[in-house]
């Protein structure tokens, strides 16, 4: 799957500028803070935006050309589309409702059968309801298969888990990898919560200001916070390996290393993602006993880029993961960081730790 | 003088304004609800003039554009047609003018209410514009419309002033039962006059009765 995105839309104040070239399928979550132009763009994709101009090709297909004076109507663009509020039709019943897209399409083109999606959603005790009897995290359960019904070829989900209420939010995040990877569609995934980011990328693609500021695949690019204070975060996968229950401490391993992280929730074998904010890694030529730092790293310098006037991010490779460290160009000086150089990075225990499917 | 005439000439108008008013007033509400452009309120106010109008200046208007002489002589001549003032298809065009901001008012406020979001959905799930407005517009606006289309009846049955000065009081052709309501009083025949008037005073509150049942908030219709 390739998606070639070239739009242009100027309202009032705020201008989206966005060239990208994606080829793959998987999850790609769209991040950035809100205004950044994240729901502009896929709304676009979708058709729901007339007043952007430039091109969208999805694999060969063209929905829209400025130049040629082409514009697809949005219900012939065949994507799976996740509003933020999920909207029933409120004259319509719960099966109606799911059923509503998977009418519209020709039969020979319906890839996917009620039985299978309903089944596979848990939603066939609700059938019958009516729509205000169904929870806000039961309505975006019967949006997606209502969505996935009518065959889609692109996923296009607007952060779909922000009106929902905290337990609707945990129960779909837990949903959301196995469904979307067994539709086997390419996701495009507006979020601009961290967690959802960490748990679901594949490819993550940054806005700001209506541009791309930067891009590539997750989690090797990081998590850049939607507040240019709090800076960046690197993301390391690990397996948790051991559990101290007296402590509240878990042991997360990975190739090069491990570190200790607070709680003892997730059991011996699962895979998690390791948020560390850049500004809580400091970094030291020796391994230190005497400090309250609980974790220490070997890593290599792979790099080192100077930032800001006081401030450098050194890039660190920990078996084939990154980590990008912030500390201040007088530390640099002082300890003499060159790259190639092997050094030790303490990390506090306080990082963020997602379980991944 | 015959009772039932203006009773059944005042439904058969009533009936073809309602159509009129009710095949003109959906696209037009759907498309005013949907409007951005600032052209939205001039249009809105010229829909909506009819309602605080003194109905004699509608009537009057009406009666200079549609008599022989008037801006419409070069069309009446064109088509061999008679000249519209005095005649039934008189009384609906004046009609359909006078009713028109009871039809739309209550389309264009559902409309709005039912908002884009719908639509939005049913177009992402493949649904074409046509399909949309029957499946989703106007199940979701059926309050509005059919408000709006008892209005648009109700108020054609009781108008006076509009039909009065293009219409007259040609017995079977342009005689409703408000005018001969007048008539009759006129000439001191007060039996018919109180039958008549309870005829309306009963139907206007059954009206309105009907439109408070459909707008009653969480019944479903």
């Amino acid at each position: 799957m390739t998606i070639s995105l070239n739009l242009d839309s100027t309202l009032r104040e705020f201008h989206l500028n966005v060239r990208i070239e994606l080829h793959h399928t998987g999850i790609t979550v769209i991040s950035g803070p809100s205004g950044s132009g994240k729901s502009t763009m896929l709304g676009s994709i979708a058709g729901f935006n007339r007043t952007v101009t430039g091109s969208i090709k999805i694999d060969g297909h063209t929905w829209q050309d400025s130049t040629h004076s082409i514009f697809v109507a949005p219900h012939k663009r065949d994507v799976g589309y996740i509003f933020q509020q999920p909207y029933l039709f409120p004259h319509l019943n719960i099966k109606e409702n799911i059923l509503f897209g998977y009418k519209q399409i020709p039969p020979a083109t319906r890839r996917f059968k009620p039985d299978d999606v309903i089944d596979a959603l848990k939603l066939s005790s609700m059938m019958e309801a009516k729509t205000h009897q169904l929870s806000g995290g039961e309505r975006q359960k019967v949006c997606l298969a209502r969505a996935l019904l009518t065959s889609p070829r692109l996923w296009l989900l607007d952060e779909p888990l922000s009106s929902l209420d905290v337990e609707s939010k945990v129960e779909i995040l837990e949903l959301l990898p196995q469904f979307l990877a067994e539709s086997k569609l390419p996701t495009l995934y507006v979020t601009h919560d961290e967690h959802e980011l960490t748990k679901l990328a594949d490819y993550c693609l940054y806005l700001n200001h209506g541009k791309i500021i930067s891009h590539g695949p997750f989690p090797e690019i990081g998590l850049l916070s939607p507040s240019k204070v709090k800076g960046f975060a690197s993301i390391l996968e690990g397996v948790i390996d051991f559990i101290d229950h007296s402590e509240g401490l878990s042991r997360a391993s990975f190739e090069g290393g491990s570190v200790w992280v607070p709680g003892a929730a997730k059991p011996v074998g699962s895979k998690v993602r390791l948020r560390i904010p850049g500004s809580e890694i400091s970094i030291s030529l020796a391994h230190h006993e005497d400090t309250s730092i609980l974790n220490s790293i070997r890593c290599r310098i792979e790099s080192i880029r100077q930032s800001t006037l006081s401030r450098s991010i050194i890039v660190l490779k920990v078996g084939s993961q990154t980590l990008r460290a912030m500390i201040t160009n007088r530390s640099r000086q002082k300890l003499d960081l060159r790259e190639g150089m092997e050094v030790f990075a303490q990390l506090k225990a306080t990082m963020f730790v997602s379980p991944i499917a | 003088m015959d009772f039932w005439s203006p009773i059944y000439l005042t439904l058969k108008l009533a009936t073809v304004t309602t159509i009129i008013l009710v095949a003109l007033g959906i696209p037009t509400a759907l498309l005013l609800s949907r409007c951005k452009h600032s052209i939205r309120s001039p249009i809105e106010s010229l829909i909506t003039l009819p309602l605080i109008l003194p109905p004699s200046v509608l009537g009057f208007y009406l009666l200079i554009a549609l008599s022989s002489q008037g801006p419409l002589e070069g069309m009446y001549r064109l088509f061999g047609i008679e000249p519209l003032a005095f005649t039934f298809g008189g009384l609906v065009l004046g009609s359909v003018f006078y009713s028109l901001p009871f039809a739309i008012q209550p389309m264009i406020n559902s409309f709005s209410e039912v908002g884009e979001m719908p639509s939005m959905v049913g177009a992402s799930l493949r649904a074409g514009p046509l399909k949309r407005f029957f499946t989703i517009h106007l199940p979701l606006a059926k309050r509005g419309i059919l408000t709006g289309t008892v209005m648009a009846f109700a108020h054609t049955v009781g108008e006076f002033g509009v039909v009065l000065l293009i219409g007259g009081n040609i017995p079977g052709q342009t005689r409703l039962i408000s005018i001969a309501i007048y008539d009759q009083v006129e000439t001191l025949n007060f039996t018919q006059a109180h039958q008549l008037s309870g005829l309306l005073l009963a139907f206007s509150f059954v009206v309105l009765l009907a439109v408070s049942l459909i707008n009653r908030p969480g019944r479903p219709i």
